[in-house]
């Protein structure tokens, strides 16, 4: 996949936001009675003048972007990004997306030690005495700072556990 | 000012802030040393604990990161040869070949030297020239308000990044975030699709730690060598290194000068103006000295151009409101966050705040001289923590320190989803922080916008009509024509 390719995605991403705006306009905000009217009673005045610029910035760079492609050749090789290349990101990612996920169900104190320890070894630590030592110390260590320094509670899940310092 | 200014040192004085200011600035220097982190990243991560202190406290805390922060890539660039931050991209030149003659410990003295004493020339712009640009900004009314928002980001767009348009883009889906939630004129809804959430729209710090802190941790994940342990010698600075500094007075004036001046423009940032420091230290250079070949002046111009930066940078940001850079938008995040809005108005009303957030800066530049000497052999050995344990500790903070603003795990999936698209933006080579400065400068923009058209018979036209809004708007049609015509110019060289 080449920047160029990824370019367009974002273009695509701005584009489907601008239709987002008028679609949430005309289905929405119009029967609500706030898309009407002068500065104080329209809400929807203003979103809609920057969806419209938006929309315009998005086809002058496409059309830029298209005369740019004819004049130069650039070869995939030099600008491409490789998914082998971004695995461990990708994985990173997905870890850290089910931790968020389990973080309200299943609290803190069970599943930051199990994220610590999957990332680290997701990123080549294989030292487990290691890895377990640092995943309880930074897991307390960052519970202490925002459960007693800040008075913070922190997620106790279904179980609700949570540490009485 | 005088009296704003003895408010605040009442205010600084509090142990709290004290600490909190001091621990900003051990922080910042950590961060600003690891490669990858940086400043702007120091100051999103600790803005969900800053925001829980009270405001001069928390304002201490993020400004010492921020000072510090700038400060800290320099210890890489001199020792590895790779800037902790871009900041610190042109102090390499000189550092590294210092650091290969043996005189790595002078280099790293200089370095922490020049940035604080940099950073106090930048403080004393910042003192003398915001409260005098916030007496000119009283003045204003919304259509001034209006013009000048648009042109903070149109330079942003215009400076910040090679592709124009790209950057507007970004800006404009920054205004559009923005707009989500509860119009404040009519009470109604907007695009929170019947999710109560989505009620009070985005909170700035899941869209600041997605965009930033989440998508680096993913292109981090991507580099080869994170187990790597570096082999550091741990050596100590001295303070002599301050005489060796001030050796280079005229050198330090100038460059800090410079490097407040480029912080006060929206988008030139501390990248420019180092570089600019740099380039104009090398041509007024004497016969003798050889800059790029271990030149103590190379390194005294950059680092205190870098900091001086940060106090200029701060000017539009609380004068007017108008963030110079990312770093500034989320310090600005930080302000709204706790009730404070910048601009003429906070120092009409808070002038003691203000006096805090100037005494901060100050002592923030004075902790960083004598811890950062001190301290030389932590800061180094910072340097030789794995990559590997840096993506945990920094993943887990976004989470928890998101988490811990409203204790909602919305704001965690909200998080995650800006972090996505930050990866897209960045994969697609989009510039990420004028989404940040849109998000940040929306509310304020579309408020005196629409004011600006209560006020105004004629619709648009009254922002043509005031002198002084006419001139910020030739102003803004100059940028963005100058913009499209040098980008012409240089197709035409190019091809």
């Amino acid at each position: 996949m080449n920047h160029a390719k990824l370019e367009w995605y974002v273009l695509a991403f701005i584009l489907l936001i601008v239709a987002v705006v008028f679609w949430q306009i005309y289905a929405v905000m119009t029967p609500a009675g706030i898309a009407s009217g002068g500065a104080l009673e329209n809400a929807a005045a203003y979103p809609r003048g920057l969806a419209i610029i938006l929309g315009i910035l998005v086809i002058l760079r496409s059309v830029a972007k298209i005369i740019e492609s004819k004049k130069q050749e650039v070869s995939e090789s030099e600008t491409s990004i490789s998914w082998y290349s971004m695995r461990t990101s990708i994985l990173l990612l997905v870890v850290f997306t089910l931790y968020l996920l389990g973080l309200g169900k299943l609290g803190y104190h069970i599943m930051t030690p199990i994220f610590l320890i999957i990332i680290l070894f997701l990123v080549g630590e294989k030292n487990w005495l290691k890895i377990l030592l640092f995943s309880v110390i930074c897991s307390l260590s960052i519970a202490f700072v925002f459960e007693v320094l800040l008075k913070i509670v922190l997620p106790g899940g279904i179980f609700r556990i949570n540490i009485p310092w | 000012m005088f009296h704003s200014f003895l408010e605040g040192f009442g205010l600084f004085f509090a142990p709290m802030s004290i600490i909190l200011t001091f621990l900003g600035t051990v922080l910042g220097l950590i961060l600003g040393a690891l490669p990858g982190l940086g400043p702007l990243m120091g100051i999103i991560l600790m803005l969900p604990i800053a925001v829980t202190q009270p405001p001069v406290a928390a304002m201490g805390f993020l400004i010492a990161i921020f000072v510090a922060g700038s400060c800290g890539g320099s210890i890489s660039a001199i020792l590895l040869r790779v800037p902790g931050t871009p900041l610190a991209a042109a102090t390499l030149f000189d550092g590294y070949p210092m650091a290969q003659k043996g005189r790595a410990s002078d280099a790293v003295g200089i370095a922490i030297s020049s940035s604080s004493l940099g950073g106090l020339i930048g403080g004393m712009i910042l003192i003398f020239f915001s409260p005098m640009l916030a007496k000119v900004a009283m003045k204003f009314a919304p259509p001034e308000y209006t013009a000048l928002a648009v042109m903070g980001l149109i330079a942003i767009a215009v400076l910040s990044d090679k592709r124009f348009l790209d950057g507007l883009i970004a800006g404009c889906f920054g205004l559009l975030i923005a707009t989500v939630g509860t119009d404040a004129f009519t009470t109604g809804y907007r695009f929170t699709f019947d999710n109560f959430n989505l009620l009070n729209g985005f909170h700035i710090v899941p869209v600041v730690v997605g965009l930033f802190a989440v998508s680096e941790m993913a292109f981090l994940g991507a580099k080869p060598g994170l187990t790597d342990k570096l082999d550091i010698k741990v050596f100590r600075a001295s303070f002599r290194s301050i005489i060796l500094t001030l050796k280079h007075y005229g050198n330090l004036i100038r460059s800090s000068v410079i490097g407040a001046l480029f912080g006060a423009i929206p988008g030139a940032g501390g990248v420019t103006s180092s570089f600019t420091s740099y380039a104009i230290a090398k041509a007024m250079a004497k016969p003798h000295e050889r800059y790029g070949e271990g030149e103590e002046g190379g390194i005294v111009a950059t680092e205190a151009a870098n900091n001086a930066t940060c106090g200029g940078a701060l000017v539009p940001t609380l004068a007017l409101g108008i963030p110079g850079d990312a770093a500034t938008a989320v310090l600005l995040g930080a302000l709204i966050i706790m009730g404070l809005f910048p601009g003429p108005a906070l120092f009409e009303q808070h002038p003691e705040v203000v006096g805090g957030i100037f005494v901060s800066y100050i002592f923030a530049n004075i902790f960083l001289l004598f811890l950062g000497i001190l301290a030389t052999p932590l800061f180094v050995y910072v340097l030789k923590v794995k990559r590997s344990y840096l993506i945990p500790i920094v993943l887990l903070l976004c989470a928890v320190g998101t988490f811990a603003l409203q204790s909602s795990v919305f704001d965690l999936l909200a998080m995650l989803g800006f972090g996505l698209v930050g990866i897209l933006f960045r994969l697609a080579k989009y510039p990420l922080a004028p989404i940040v400065i849109g998000t940040v400068l929306g509310p304020i923009l579309e408020k005196n916008f629409r004011r600006a058209m209560l006020l105004s018979d004629d619709g648009l036209l009254i922002f043509i009509k005031r002198p002084v809004s006419s001139i910020l708007v030739i102003i803004n049609v100059i940028l963005i024509v100058g913009v499209l015509i040098y980008n012409r110019r240089k197709r035409v060289k190019n091809s």
